[in-house]
């Protein structure tokens, strides 16, 4: 199903700019990002509040288009594609986890996760299913309604329905922005277990310190430019680097 | 913001036609019945114009089609020399109308064909603009809008046709009938007073006397003169009373039957409106907890939460009202066009909005807009100021939710009872009518109290066939539709009404066309059947002619009038041939009564009807008194009893001679015959249609199997202005299904931009919508039938006595389903495609 590229990379973005508005009101939200991303890996992306970061995490991921330079994902480059194209890559090859979770309320725990399946108009493979439910621990909650599950709770499931689909890679914007510490850690944990049980690859956009530091791989943006790269970051460091940005 | 703010004028817009259809009817129903009355008023008033005094026989009651006994003419010479009188005339009245190449001119949907016999002046209302009235026998005036519709003109030779059969006449000018602009779809043709006389069986005699007074006379003046030298048997009345009182006489059936029909479809319009702006601001007030918390907060107190919800009514509801009564213009137009194309042409011109019509109108309307905000106004108060800060606060719970099902339950057997009342039990018709019209709305109120309970389950089996179409979007529109079940209950509700109706209107009519063809398989032994068109009663010369043509075996027609019985209410008399009339048909006898019984149908004899002997306490050895309009009198015994619900109803069977000791007419309500065996039957046919309709081309002569399909088609002309006037609230549900589901959306925005962020294409989107709605106008639909259905049954049942059976038109039941599918596809159009634009990114980040 996943189609390696040469170099393993299974996102990569080149020469990206982004530009809202125009003329005199026009904003650069990136200058030109060329960041590549290999598979099985967790990468965070970070930097202060206007540096880029949820706009990149938007063009990487096919939900916005950049004003100039290319995003491929699993080997298909996703300028060319028209919205319903874009929409079946996604399906196919992305998953999303959300700050907010967004899970559809009037479905359970297990019908959440198999939405992307649903929507596919594919059979879930009952074994497969178990294996995710389990897998983010919430085998004894699949007939709860995200109501009646906590946050934490909440994000595993949308986790598993990130995962479910065997997409090429997932991308979590904040996912433990709407979860109290001890919580974000399991978060971040479940993450880093699918990277290396699962051997997905997770690209992460965060502010907080200790959820980059449980990444492999920390990319840094100001101002729309990547400033940073850099693998297996402590907290410590993190935190200089980003006190350094601002 | 700005989404939301294009939201709220999109709700506001859509809330807003809920009301203002319905507001609309009202208005337009004052406006058509007004125009209605206006030319009427008119009409007579141009009738009367050159006349003071109007002399004519006096009448013990009114009865529908019944002959009054005519005046001597030589009373004309009598009132002449009444001083004071400057030109006096007698005139004959008759129904007859102009043949032009073996065709009946008809007049315009039930309006009459009518005769009236030349005036002098003064007293003449036509005005010629072509040629001259009529000076010479065999000469006769045609009102414009006739000669124009037969295409005749001055000098053509025509045909007359009268109760003698069609004379030749010539047509020797052609009349405006004064200002009046149109004769409400009459036809008039005018002879001269001694052929009228000798064509309509009236030789010295007059159908009244038309007096002109002297200058400086009043009116009033010599009707007292003349009055003082009448006989017994006649009247005198102004020329202005007269015209009132004509004019009030049709006056009164439009404003107790025409506008009261079209006022309660307006009211059903509104009752689905109420529904809607009941549901939209339930869905808005649970969207704006976290504004009306705030509002708490900042100490806002609860009745001015409560004015802020009814403030948005009241602006709705008058800006919408306001529209709706000017729009009253435009659909009483579209009522005129609706009767029209169904065969029920109203008169009259000149549209105006009365002060009477606005001020109701709008009444109506603002009050119906605050009265169902009101409920959703007072749970806003209810809100906590809590509610401002906690995330997915809810509302609380009406205190008295948990009472829902009973009182729905009372409410719906309220309901139920007050139908059955209205229909089995005595009292004023008007008042039993209301009391039917509550109940049902009690009914439906009650199923949309607790339409949520069969949402999920309802939901469910109207999802499957699309989630086997398209698994993703078939799943999520069920979802979605369930999810709020109160919300998509009350929105599918709105279309319930209308649905239920049409679906009632329907069963019912297929039950009515059941059981008239029925009784007609069952009662007509004959073949061929003549009536006067219109239903009007016709010559009697008609029975001869059917008789003359080689092959009829028997014919036997039957007289029509009504009578007073024993001095008190009104029944139908019917004057039959004896020897005759079981050949051709047939009653069912009650007790040991047999066709024997006619051989004993002397002229004091007489069979009475089921109803009335019940009504009347009347039977078999009892005798009677009978008395005409004119006031002849006579006394009958009852030597049987019989039942039949459908054609000799509600009355008396006599002899024609015994008929005729009462009844001054010949004319005829029915005529049958039957074939003779062994003769080719369609050449007898044939040969029966040419002779009669030559003759006497006022008929008309139909097989039995033609006879069935008139009547038949008939009912459907009905049923389609029936239909026409529920569309409306049909519509009127299609726009709350539209507004729920973009209340819907909105609310469900952050939810789209994730659906569509993990892989749901625009067209599943827009499908999931369609699908969404569709679910909520299934429901409603099946709702409707249910209760559709309900009512027929109930309806049926309380006339089973007036022989209407209960009948379920299937293939047209499963039609109206498709329709109710249609509905959904329409009200998801917009939705849907508002739903497909929104930006992903903006979705996903929408608060």
């Amino acid at each position: 199903m996943q189609q390696a590229t040469s170099n393993g990379t299974v996102v990569a973005a080149a020469a990206v700019t982004r530009r809202y508005g125009s003329g005199d009101a026009a904003v650069d939200a990136l200058r030109g990002v060329t960041v590549n991303f290999p598979r099985g890996q967790f990468a965070s992306v970070m930097g202060p509040s206007g540096s880029g970061k949820s706009t990149l995490l938007h063009i990487l991921s096919g939900l916005d288009a950049p004003t100039s330079g290319s995003v491929t994902i699993d080997g298909v480059a996703l300028q060319k594609l028209d919205d319903r194209a874009l929409t079946l890559l996604r399906r196919k090859k992305v998953g999303f986890i959300f700050q907010s979770f967004n899970l559809l309320p009037m479905l359970s725990a297990e019908e959440n996760v198999e939405l992307p399946l649903t929507i596919a108009g594919e059979k879930a493979d009952p074994e497969w299913i178990d294996e995710v439910m389990a897998s983010v621990g919430l085998d004894d909650r699949r007939r709860h309604r995200p109501s009646e599950l906590s946050g934490g709770q909440q994000q595993r499931v949308a986790i598993a329905r990130a995962l479910v689909s065997r997409p090429a890679v997932v991308f979590a914007d904040e996912p433990t922005g709407n979860l109290d510490t001890r919580t974000g850690a399991e978060i971040l944990d479940l993450l880093h277990r699918s990277v290396a049980d699962l051997g997905q690859t997770v690209v992460m956009v965060t502010h907080d310190a200790r959820a980059a530091a449980a990444s492999d791989r920390v990319v840094f943006l100001q101002d729309g430019r990547v400033v940073q790269d850099k693998p297996g970051m402590q907290v410590g460091e993190v935190l200089d680097t980003i006190r350094s940005l601002e | 913001m700005w989404r939301g703010m294009l939201t709220r004028k999109l709700r506001s817009a859509l809330t807003a036609i809920a009301i203002l259809l319905g507001v609309a009817m009202i208005s337009g129903t004052f406006v058509l019945t007004d125009q209605i009355t206006r030319t009427f008023d008119e009409i007579f008033a141009t009738s009367y114009k050159g006349i003071d005094v109007v002399v004519s026989p006096k009448q013990a009651f009114e009865a529908e089609f019944s002959e009054i006994d005519p005046l001597d003419e030589s009373l004309v010479d009598t009132i002449r020399n009444v001083p004071g009188v400057a030109v006096a005339s007698g005139q004959i009245e008759g129904t007859g109308s102009l043949v032009v190449d073996g065709e009946f001119v008809e007049p315009a949907g039930g309006a009459p064909p009518l005769v009236f016999s030349a005036l002098p002046d003064p007293l003449s209302p036509g005005e010629y603009v072509e040629g001259h009235a009529p000076a010479r026998s065999g000469e006769v005036g045609v009102d414009s809008n006739t000669a124009d519709k037969a295409d005749v003109t001055v000098g053509q030779r025509v045909g007359l046709a009268t109760r003698t059969g069609v004379q030749p006449v010539t047509v020797s000018g052609v009349f405006k009938f004064g200002e009046a602009s149109s004769l409400a779809g009459a036809t008039i043709v005018v002879p001269t007073f001694a052929d009228a006389q000798r064509w309509f069986d009236r030789e010295g005699r007059t159908s009244s006397i038309l007096v002109a007074a002297q200058d400086g006379v009043s009116a009033a003046e010599l009707t007292r003169r003349v009055a003082a030298v009448l006989p017994a048997n006649a009247e005198a009345r102004t020329g202005q009373q007269s015209a009132e009182e004509d004019a009030e006489e049709i006056t009164d059936q439009i404003n107790s039957f025409l506008r009261p029909a079209l006022l309660a479809f307006a009211g059903v319009a509104l009752l689905v409106g109420a529904f809607i702006i009941f549901n939209t601001f339930s869905i808005t007030v649970a969207q704006r907890l976290r504004e009306l918390g705030m509002l708490r907060t900042l100490g806002a107190t609860r009745r001015q939460v409560m004015w802020s919800v009814v403030g948005e009514a009241l602006l709705v509801g008058a800006v919408a009202s306001a529209i709706g009564t000017a729009s009253g213009l435009l659909f009483a137009k579209l009522l005129l066009v609706a009767f029209d194309a169904a065969g029920f042409p109203i008169p009259g011109s000149g549209v105006t909005l009365e002060a009477r019509t606005v001020v109701i109108a709008l009444a109506v309307g603002i009050v119906v807009s605050v009265l169902s905000a009101l409920l959703p106004a007072v749970r806003a108060t209810r809100v906590p100021p809590i509610a401002a800060i906690r995330e997915g606060a809810v509302l609380p719970r009406p205190r008295f939710a948990r009472f829902t099902p009973a009182v729905a339950a009372l409410f719906a057997a309220g309901g139920l009872a007050l139908v059955v009342q209205g229909l089995v039990g005595e009292g004023d018709a008007t008042q039993r009518l209301l009391g039917m019209a509550l109940g049902a709305v009690l009914v439906f109120v009650a199923v949309g109290m607790v339409a949520r309970f069969v949402v999920r389950p309802l939901a469910r089996l109207i999802g499957w066939p699309m989630e086997r179409l398209s698994a993703g979007a078939g799943r999520l529109a069920r979802e979605n539709a369930s999810r709020n079940p109160a919300r998509t209950a009350v929105t599918a509700s709105a279309l319930m009404i209308g649905v239920g109706l049409v679906v009632f209107v329907a069963v019912f009519a297929d039950g009515l066309k059941a059981s008239i063809t029925g009784a007609i398989d069952e009662s007509f032994r004959g073949d061929i059947v003549v009536t006067g068109k219109n239903f009007l009663p016709f010559p009697a010369g008609a029975q001869d002619t059917l008789r003359s043509v080689p092959g009829v075996e028997v014919a036997s027609g039957v007289r029509f009038d009504q009578a007073r019985i024993d001095g008190t209410g009104k029944k139908n008399v019917y004057g039959v041939d004896p020897a005759t009339l079981p050949r051709v048909f047939g009653i069912e006898w009650k007790g040991d009564g047999t066709d024997a019984l006619y051989g004993r149908l002397a002229p004091d004899a007489a069979f009475v009807e089921d109803k009335a002997a019940s009504s009347r306490g009347l039977d078999v050895g009892d005798a009677f008194t009978a008395t005409s309009p004119s006031g002849t009198s006579a006394r009958f015994r009852i030597i049987g009893r019989y039942e039949d619900p459908t054609f000799a109803t509600d009355g008396f069977i006599v002899s024609y001679a015994g008929f005729a000791r009462v009844f001054r007419g010949t004319d005829l309500g029915f005529l049958a015959a039957k074939i003779a065996d062994g003769g080719d039957a369609a050449a007898v046919e044939e040969r029966a249609k040419d002779a009669v309709s030559k003759a006497y081309p006022s008929t008309d002569v139909r097989t039995n199997r033609e006879y069935k399909e008139e009547i038949e088609s008939r009912i459907d002309g009905l049923l389609f202005v029936l239909y026409a006037l529920l569309a409306m609230s049909v519509i009127i549900s299609i726009f709350g299904i539209v507004n729920t589901l973009v209340l819907s959306i909105t609310e469900r925005t952050r939810e789209i931009g994730m659906l569509r962020a993990i892989g749901v294409t625009r067209r599943q989107l827009r499908r999931m919508v369609r699908f969404e709605s569709v679910i909520t106008s299934v429901i409603g639909g099946v709702l409707g039938l249910a209760v559709g259905v309900l009512f027929a049954y109930v309806m049926t049942k309380g006339l089973e006595d007036e022989g209407i059976t209960f009948s379920v038109p299937e293939v047209q039941l499963g039609v109206f389903l498709v329709l109710a599918v249609v509905v959904g596809v329409l009200a998801a159009v917009l939705p849907a495609r508002r739903a497909a634009r929104l930006r992903v990114l903006d979705a996903i980040h929408y608060e």
